[in-house]
């Protein structure tokens, strides 16, 4: 078989984890390996790995040792026997890797005397010039890493052939950034007594989670931000519970923290363990085993910067970096994405215990399934997304209207060569890239849509049956997108308008935070028909920050604070109780706006004029500022410029009459950028000093 | 007469910031594309003239402060007391009362804290929860007090820029909440030095997240200053001179409105200028990712002896 091996454009990992329910079967190696392969092109072969946790696997600690000759080995050996209360057991040499061997051994003695001696060996061995590692030494938990894809990993460590099952599975695939990826101490799953981790991403905490845990009990380093995660995550769950540790450790916004949405992480607790927290792009996933129960533990960084999806199927729960891993297992999981800062928490005796967002029913929509009905069926099973491609292109290149893509499940860049008027329907889960710089084309897809949808796309359709997860219509400029469910982080963003191209984006659900972020152009509306009858609000944070363009519709009203970036509200409130003392407001003024949940622009505006405005006002304005307008109106005032779209929408996906009336009837919180007036020539400019 | 690191160019910044000069008040003056710091375009003047900043990359990437959150909130003394930004602004009551009056206004209302050593002048009282003062100030203000008149209950020891702390030691076991490095009282070693030592030893003994770090004086130029002292382990930065000079002192004859007004227009300046320090090394959270985060530094022409003092790595290697 020949494997591709892509160019190393995408910087990303991929990362795994299947966690099954109590009463289900254990999870056997291939099926593990068969998930985590079909993101492949996400790694590289500079490393990959897996961990197994089985709650059943005994009380004495298994070790695992990289080690690059027979001195390091004596130097672990010695340095067991110094520590181990019990003595130890040894397993002998497992695997030869590069330049290092995987030497593996029972040892039996307390968890503190083995804390010491696995600082003490990783620090020699580190100081000798990275003679070997510890890198596995829970009881419930072993990882098997080394150089290479998950497949030649797997090979190396024979886990199909010996029949490897597990309570809980992480696995990995590596496309190395930071630190090289030639020996296996670098690859992942990266673990630290009980817990093991896989991480995508880059943290710019780095240097302060190091300086935290140097003094904590862990002295050497091997280099990279993934291994001071395990540590970290050990660290904090001897002092607190996983949810708390992982709500800390994702970095809450001071608002979250300060309005108790952080797990009750408390600011005192937050000023103890700064420097544990995590800053910069990850996904994580990880394992953890308490001797009672085994847990999966997800967390995706407070700006979302890398994939995260969970998913459940009533018999196991997953976590993966694409639905396509998890569709390889399971057709019928209910899958949604993890929102941004969100964790999202199962174990195999409790089930689902945090879900990772909030309205995770609403979120997913899951598509009917449809026959195909095109001129031309193409199977994409087995098929990379380059064969599927070339097939694709040489059929319209014969002429086809209308080909039926079936049996796709995460295939990259499809529809991206669809001519103008022809169609193409995509069956399954569509990959990244989808009908990026798409002309004309119409594209179908009756199932879910990964990350990127529509980027730098032109002009035709595209038509989601189910949900598209991150960064949906960036750049979009002419055509539209309909995504019959929600959407996840930084939809529409830099989306713009030509003289004679207006795009739109119509989402039937919900969408995540920056919702048009950058946005200079364009139609973005947002229904959340699954929401009809709640009292939610459909976006996140931070939506039209840095809008210039285009106009925004959210049906139902948006919190003033979850538009633009407003300062934080301890500073508006110190700034407005500097005023009160300077006797420019009154103590009322200021109890109101300490008791609004978080203070816009908008509300000091309504509230306050004169001297007090003009002078809060430096906190929320700038020469960058761009000021929003913001209005609640019904949907039927604005017929003309969405109407025909949102007919269109709601014919396109069998919307009934009665829906579209009761939207009509409802309210839309619309913002768009006030126009700027033309600049009068200011009186005469202050001379430049200096 | 200013010392010779109070450049033209350095000034010029200071007062177009406080909006002393220039039209636009309380934004980071955009001078040139690159770099017109030190240590090889300016003359460098201290040994932080040789730390450069890391920036992010494509993994990681920068974040735009204008669109996005940087958080550049500080707590100080165990989460009791909150910062907006880690500065703190050290007031000398030679700088004139119009001055002294406006600087504490100017500093409650932009949520950092005044140190006004053993100075209240009246009708200031009131503001006391934005105070950081001398013990003889006790009950009115966080107070800080010099080690030779510690008193049991003192919150905030005040200290000398020193590479050595005998006497500190003693001082921490009784539970104190702040050590402010202040280069008023000498000491003999640059600041960015005393901040990593101090730094470093409270690590080594478990009390970083328990004892705050403040450390400044006259030779804080700005927010570079103020960046690459608390990513070496400051909480907070104690800027003085830098204050007096950006509104104009000594020589303006401003009213106390104008010179609360400049404070605060380079407050917000400060803000945004660390914002954006931050934003381009991707790190979106002062508190928690930058300080003691000496990785986000690299070393310039700095002979091996100092950069173990200072943790941090060379450049380019």
């Amino acid at each position: 078989m020949m494997y591709w091996e892509t160019p190393r454009d995408i910087a990303s990992c991929g990362i795994l984890g299947i966690l099954r329910r109590e009463n289900a079967s254990r999870i056997r190696a291939d099926e593990t390996l068969t998930s985590i392969e079909c993101v492949r092109y996400r790694g590289s072969r500079y490393g990959a790995g897996f961990a197994a946790y089985n709650l059943d696997a005994g009380s004495r600690y298994k070790v695992k040792a990289f080690v690059a000759d027979g001195e390091a080995l004596q130097h672990v050996k010695q340095t067991l026997k110094e520590y181990a209360v019990g003595g130890f057991w040894e397993l002998g040499v497992e695997t030869p890797q590069a330049k290092f061997m995987s030497w593996a051994a029972y040892v039996d003695t307390d968890e503190q005397s083995l804390r010491r001696a696995v600082d003490r060996i990783n620090r020699d061995l580190f100081d000798g010039g990275l003679r070997g590692r510890i890198y596995s030494w829970g009881r419930f938990v072993e990882v098997f890493k080394g150089v290479g894809y998950p497949s030649d990993v797997c090979s190396i460590y024979r886990l199909v052939e010996r029949n490897v099952s597990a309570d809980l599975w992480i696995a990995h695939t590596r496309q190395p950034t930071n630190s090289p990826g030639v020996y296996p101490v670098w690859s992942h799953p990266f673990a630290s007594h009980e817990w093991a981790i896989a991480h995508n991403g880059d943290i710019s905490s780095f240097g302060a989670n190091m300086e935290f845990m140097h003094y904590r009990g862990v002295s050497s380093f091997v280099g990279t931000d993934s291994e001071l995660i395990a540590c970290i995550l050990d660290h904090l769950t001897q002092h607190m519970p996983v949810e708390k540790a992982a709500a800390a450790m994702v970095n809450p916004f001071e608002h979250q923290l300060l309005n108790g949405e952080a797990s009750r992480l408390t600011v005192e607790e937050y000023a103890r363990w700064r420097g544990a927290l995590l800053d910069g792009p990850f996904s994580v996933v990880a394992g953890y085993c308490d001797g009672e129960d085994v847990f999966m533990l997800a967390m995706a960084d407070r700006s979302k910067f890398r994939p995260l999806v969970v998913g459940d199927d009533g018999e196991r729960f997953y976590v993966a970096s694409e639905e396509a891993e998890i569709r390889s297992l399971s057709e019928d999981a209910d899958v949604w994405p993890v929102k941004p800062g969100g964790v999202f928490l199962a174990s195999m005796k409790q089930g689902i215990i945090l879900t990772g967002r909030e309205h995770e029913k609403v979120f997913y929509h899951r598509p009917r399934k449809q026959l195909p009905v095109g001129d031309v069926v193409v199977d994409a099973k087995g098929l990379s997304y380059t064969a599927v491609n070339s097939l694709i292109r040489k059929h319209f290149e014969a002429g086809v209207r209308h080909i039926s893509l079936i049996n796709v499940n995460g295939h990259r860049y499809l529809g991206i060569n669809v001519p103008s008027h022809r169609r193409l329907d995509i069956h399954g889960t569509a990959g990244n890239c989808l009908a990026n710089f798409n002309k004309g084309g119409e594209i179908t897809v009756y199932g879910n849509a990964q990350d990127d949808v529509g980027d730098a796309m032109y002009g035709g359709r595209v038509v989601i049956h189910g949900d598209a997860r991150e960064v949906v219509g960036q750049a979009l400029q002419g055509g539209e997108i309909f995504v019959r469910g929600s959407v996840g982080n930084r939809a529409a963003i830099q989306m713009r308008e030509f003289k004679d191209s207006r795009p739109f984006l119509v989402v039937g659900g919900r969408a995540d935070d920056y919702l048009g972020e950058y946005m200079a152009g364009g139609v973005v509306i947002v229904l959340g028909f699954d929401a009809l009858d709640m009292d939610t609000c459909l976006v996140g944070r931070y939506m039209a920050t840095g809008m210039v363009g285009g106009r925004i519709y959210v049906r139902g009203r948006v919190d003033g604070w979850r538009i633009g970036l407003p300062p934080p509200k301890p500073d508006v409130v110190r700034y407005l109780r500097g005023l009160a003392l300077e006797g420019l407001l009154s103590e009322d003024d200021v109890k109101y706006f300490e008791a609004l949940p978080a203070v816009s622009y908008g509300d000091v505006v309504e509230r306050l004029s004169g001297e007090a405005l003009r002078r809060v006002s430096k906190l929320f304005t700038s020469k960058y500022f761009r000021e929003l307008r913001v209005e609640v109106r019904r949907l039927d005032e604005d017929m003309e410029v969405v109407g025909d779209v949102v007919k269109r929408f709601f014919h396109e996906f069998g919307l009934g009459e009665k829906l579209f009336e009761r939207v009509l009837r409802e309210e839309f919180t619309v913002v768009e950028p006030v126009k700027k007036a033309v600049q009068k020539a200011e009186a005469e400019p202050l001379p430049e000093e200096g | 007469m200013t010392a010779a690191w109070w450049t033209p160019r350095r000034i010029k910044h200071l007062q177009q910031m406080a909006g002393a000069a220039g039209r636009e008040p309380g934004e980071p003056p955009i001078a040139s594309m690159g770099s017109t710091g030190p240590p090889h375009v300016e003359q460098p003047y201290f040994t932080r003239d040789r730390l450069v900043c890391d920036g992010a990359q494509v993994t990681r990437p920068s974040i735009d402060p204008y669109r996005e959150p940087v958080e550049t909130h500080i707590y100080l003394f165990r989460g009791r007391v909150r910062l907006s930004m880690p500065v703190v602004v050290k007031l000398s009551p030679e700088a004139g009362p119009a001055f002294f009056r406006a600087a504490v206004k100017a500093c409650y209302c932009m949520n950092v804290l005044a140190d006004v050593g053993k100075n209240l002048p009246d009708g200031l009282e009131k503001y006391g929860e934005g105070l950081l003062a001398d013990a003889g100030l006790r009950g009115r203000a966080h107070f800080a007090a010099h080690v030779a008149a510690l008193g049991e209950a003192a919150e905030v020891v005040r200290i000398s820029a020193s590479e050595q702390f005998q006497g500190l030691e003693d001082v921490l076991k009784q539970g104190v909440w702040g050590v402010y490095v202040d280069e008023d009282l000498g000491g003999g070693a640059e600041l960015e030095v005393a901040v990593s030592l101090l730094d470093r030893m409270l690590r080594r003994r478990g009390l970083r997240n328990d004892v705050s770090v403040i450390a400044g004086g006259p030779t804080v130029r700005g927010s570079d200053d103020i960046y690459k002292l608390v990513a070496l382990g400051a909480d907070a930065v104690a800027v003085s001179k830098a204050v007096e000079i950006a509104v104009g002192l000594p020589g303006a004859r401003a009213g106390e409105e104008v010179f609360r007004e400049r404070v605060e227009n380079l407050l917000l300046g400060f803000q945004r200028e660390l914002k954006l320090l931050a934003g381009a090394a991707g790190v979106s959270s002062f508190f928690n990712s930058l300080v003691g985060s000496r990785e986000l530094m690299r070393a310039v022409e700095l002979d091996r002896a100092v950069r173990s003092k200072l943790g941090v790595k060379q450049a380019g290697v």
